[in-house]
């Protein structure tokens, strides 16, 4: 323990150096304005970083993650090198669709060349955040939506302090724009880089969208994505919002999703994990106007050494909004999945409804799930509900499978199939669901691979 | 069954509002104020007790010492800070020499008794219930000693065994729950001043419940109890802990510690109801009560339940939990939680399977009303060599009026693919059709809640023994009283 700390410590120090160089030299302007509020904020965000450091295992919301191996990792920042030379074809293997619209980054800089946004309707605009106008730049920098210690938040300050890059998604009243794709490329460089990333997405009243994020390491090594991505659905919109975190598997994944729901708005979301070698996602929801309605749902596939943790925390602050959260993990190998579900129900939020389940199927004999899901409960007129399982499949169906001639493979495959496949039917759209069915599929053939 | 008005009146005329509302005037041996090595020398010292126990004491203290700015704060409950230097660590009846029968005792504890309907004198042979009574920190009387010792059972203060029985408490004192355990453990295991004492031999099963009265009596001495239960191979004991306190304004600190083995075959039953003062309507006084329960399944098929009704207190810290060691051992913890006005609970359980075909069971009801929060906090850790283990957990909690809170808080970690784990929560409020259902068939609304509420706790109250089953029910009717309408 003592010798994580310390590493932690040194490397804390390492970075908070380079965070100083860089204010230093630059003045950190993004979109090349200086902004004297922005830069204070991020000399802030930076200040409370140095305060907390990253964050152990003895801060609550960090119980079953351990950051030290990344902590312990020497990172040069990702550069900006003007063009990528990535081949089409490259991006092309990653694409939703041939036609979608698209925003490519690569090792964390947004790549005009290699995306295609020429052809997005009328009342939106994607952008990336070198572009960004000062509003987005106040949304974008906004807040975590649900509170947690400052401790547990230590990355997201990191960001706010050193983000260079990232995408801004914008539909105005009424737009629809379906899909659109945020695709998030990393080449791992001779030495472990880290691309801090800050996405905005924002759909105005009245207004409909699919945002697929991608991240997506191109080659074998070490990296590390620390994305932050704040999302506005106003009143009466709808955004689908799926990620697929498919990092190289020597890789770092971090990221911190905050959600703010206004009247009558929906937000549908689904994330696959199955990448990197350690990775946190993070999925704050507030419910801040009457009948929000956010559902979540999500699969981990973990393998080998992976450590992959999903962290929700879902805020109920106003009446009559409903969430709903199902998310399952399933662990092979010596991997670890972690799940961590807070539901809050603010005093006067009357009439909420909320559930949630999270389910772990554990594979092999050295194969590990925590699972935390919690709710804090202020309003009495609600109904809310969590469940958890773990265990491995079932005996009876497995023997049920086999007595039709599937043999045990082929059992496992197809309830593994079904356990995950449940919860793809729920994504909205065609091109999403069957890109994602992709990806589950190809995960599983490679699984398959002597 | 529901209390009827007639009950909820009687109390309310006997009581007022609490109807263990009174103190005793007995003069005290105090010690003073405050906590150091001095004070800790002066309770061994006190009871006389060998030299590796006053060593034990003080290496505690020198632990508690080093973490006293320490007190954890991860619960959910909030409360004014504790000065540790501003409660007297012993108080003792003041006697002379040892009582030997009930006729040398005090005859005003014994109205407390009366009081208190403690089933000391009248029961004893009616009830089949040995009473080991403790009042403040000594305990006064013992019963039906006799019959359990042509038993091999033996069944004693905690300072008596370790006169008597020394090396049966040198063995187990502190080996479930060891002195560096928590701060509140740590606390207790410097300046414990009594409890009990169980042991069942070989194959015997216990013919009687054992139950205790603890009682918290003498201004301002918190009350720092040791219960040491061990059931050796084949044996079974059940056990009945039953609280009241006197009404005060003053806080009144409890960090007790309770530890239980059971060897191979063998089984124990722990059962509470727990009804301290919980403050009055404003959140002024009441009880904190800060305790570490653990039990032990050391041996193979050993089985240890834990059943708690916990009504009052103004703060709970509890969690009765199980180490469940020995292959198909099973560990089972029944709750309920009752929390009104201004009191907080924070409270669960432990199941830390490591056996093989180890099972445990978590039943949790946390009822909350008025301004109280309820918040149940619970582990399921499943480790690797726990093949076929096996956990169902169900954690519910009822809400009534607008300013109270449920909150479930569970850990789940899993090593083992061939575990079961599940777990399940849920949170309501008590459904306006019960209500109506019950109104139009004549029963008031008091009622009608006090009903839905022992309905809603049925799976707990049954795994209660008889004579608390029926107190208990009483009990949920009345600490809800005043929280709807």
């Amino acid at each position: 323990m003592m010798n994580a700390d310390s590493s932690i410590a040194i490397a804390h120090d390492r970075f908070i150096a380079i965070a100083h160089d860089r204010f230093a030299e630059a003045g950190t302007p993004l979109g090349g304005v200086r902004l004297p509020w922005l830069e204070s904020l991020r000399r802030d965000a930076l200040e409370r970083f140095r305060r907390t450091g990253f964050p152990t295992t003895k801060v609550e919301a960090w119980k079953f993650t351990n950051l030290a191996p990344l902590a312990r990792t020497d990172f040069v920042e990702a550069i900006a090198q003007g063009v990528a030379d990535i081949a089409t074809a490259v991006v092309d293997g990653y694409r939703l669709t041939p036609d979608c619209h698209l925003a490519v980054f690569v090792d964390g800089r947004f790549q005009p060349a290699l995306s295609d946004l020429g052809r997005l309707p009328a009342g939106t605009r994607v952008v990336s955040l070198s572009q960004a106008d000062e509003a987005d730049l106040r949304l974008v920098t906004a807040p975590p939506a649900v509170d947690d210690a400052p401790s547990a938040r230590a990355l997201v300050e990191f960001n706010t302090a050193l983000m260079q890059d990232g995408v801004v998604v914008h539909l105005g009243r009424g737009a629809v724009l379906d899909p659109v794709q945020l695709l998030f490329l990393t080449r791992p460089g001779a030495a472990p880089r880290v691309a801090h990333v800050r996405n905005l997405l924002v759909a105005e009243a009245g207004s409909s969208a699919t945002v697929v994020e991608t991240h997506v390491g191109l080659g074998r090594g070490v990296y590390w994505t620390n994305a932050v991505t704040q999302v506005v659905v106003a009143s009466n919109a709808v955004l689908r919002h799926y990620k697929l975190q498919a990092e190289d598997e020597a890789a770092f994944h971090t990221a911190a999703t905050s959600v703010r729901l206004q009247r009558n708005s929906a937000y549908r979301a689904f994330m696959l994990s199955l990448g990197a070698r350690l990775a946190r996602n993070e999925l704050d929801v507030l419910l801040a106007g009457e009948n929000g309605e956010a559902r979540l749902a999500g699969a981990t596939l973990a393998r080998g050494d992976q450590h992959l943790d999903t962290t929700l925390r879902v805020e109920h602050a106003t009446a009559r909004a409903s969430s709903d959260q199902d998310f399952r993990n399933v662990v092979d190998g010596r991997a670890h999945a972690v799940f961590q579900g807070r539901i809050r129900v603010a005093p006067d939020a009357q009439k909420t409804d909320a559930r949630q389940i999270n389910r772990s199927l554990l594979l092999s004999p050295a194969a590990v799930a925590d699972s935390k899901p919690e709710l804090e409960i202020l309003a009495d007129d609600v109904r809310c509900s969590h469940g958890a399982t773990v265990g491995d499949l079932d005996k009876d169906v497995l023997f049920y499978l086999r007595a039709r001639g599937l043999d045990e493979a082929e059992a496992r495959a197809t309830l593994i199939d079904a356990f995950v496949g449940e919860l793809l039917d729920g994504i909205e759209g065609e091109p999403a669901q069957a890109y994602l069915r992709r990806a589950f599929a190809d995960w599983t053939r490679k699984g398959a691979r002597p | 069954m529901v209390a009827s008005p007639q009950t909820v009146e009687t109390i309310r005329a006997l009581a007022g509002d609490y109807k263990y509302g009174f103190v005793t005037d007995i003069e005290s041996e105090l010690a003073p104020k405050g906590l150091n090595e001095e004070t800790i020398r002066f309770i061994s010292a006190k009871k006389q007790e060998p030299a590796w126990l006053l060593e034990w004491r003080l290496k505690a203290f020198r632990v508690w010492q080093q973490h006293q700015d320490h007190e954890p704060t991860w619960a959910r409950v909030r409360y004014p800070k504790i000065d540790y230097q501003d409660i007297h660590y012993y108080a003792a009846p003041k006697s002379k020499d040892r009582p030997k029968s009930l006729d040398e005792v005090d005859p005003e504890l014994l109205e407390t008794y009366e009081k208190l309907g403690i089933p000391l004198r009248e029961r004893e042979a009616l009830a089949g219930v040995a009473v080991d009574a403790v009042f403040d920190s000594i305990s006064v009387a013992t019963t039906f000693k006799d019959k359990l010792k042509e038993m091999g059972i033996i069944f004693c203060s905690i300072s008596e065994a370790v006169r008597e029985h020394p090396e049966l408490v040198r063995k187990y004192l502190g080996s479930v729950v060891p002195y560096s355990d928590n701060f509140f453990a740590t606390l207790n295991s410097a300046v414990f001043s009594d409890g009990s004492f169980v042991y069942v031999p070989p194959g015997v099963r216990c013919p009687m419940e054992l139950s205790t009265y603890f009682r918290i009596n003498a201004r301002s001495s918190g009350q720092f109890e040791r219960t040491l239960i061990i059931a050796d191979k084949g044996s079974y004991v059940s056990y009945l802990e039953g609280c009241t306190a006197p009404m005060r304004d003053e806080n009144q600190l409890h960090a007790a510690v309770v530890e239980l083995v059971a060897l191979e075959d063998a089984e124990i039953r722990y059962a509470t109801v727990q009804n301290w003062y919980p403050g009055d309507k404003d959140g002024k006084g009441g009880i904190y009560n800060f305790v570490t329960k653990r039990g032990a399944c050391r041996g193979a098929r050993s089985r240890i339940s834990w059943t708690q009704v916990e009504t009052g207190s103004a703060i709970t810290w509890k969690y009765p939990s199980v180490i469940l060691q020995g292959d198909d051992s099973v560990g089972q913890f029944y709750s309920v939680a009752v929390t009104n006005n201004w009191q907080q609970a924070d409270t669960g359980t432990k199941m830390i399977h490591i056996g093989r075909n180890t099972r445990s069971t978590i039943i949790s009801k946390g009822i909350s009303a008025g301004h109280g929060q309820n918040t149940y906090r619970g582990l399921v850790r499943v480790l690797p060599r726990a093949e076929n283990a096996r956990n169902y957990s169900q954690c519910d909690s009822l809400l009534i009026g607008p300013h109270c809170g449920g909150h479930t808080v569970p850990y789940i970690e899993v090593k083992n693919r061939s575990a079961r784990v599940e777990h399940e929560a849920t949170t309501s409020k008590i459904g306006e059709d019960q209500l109506f259902y019950c109104r139009q068939r004549g029963l008031s609304e008091e009622e009608a809640v006090a009903m839905i509420v022992n309905g809603f706790c049925r799976e707990v109250l049954q795994k209660l023994p008889m004579e608390f089953a029926v107190e208990a029910q009483k009990l949920l009717g009345v600490s809800l009283e005043g929280s709807v309408g």
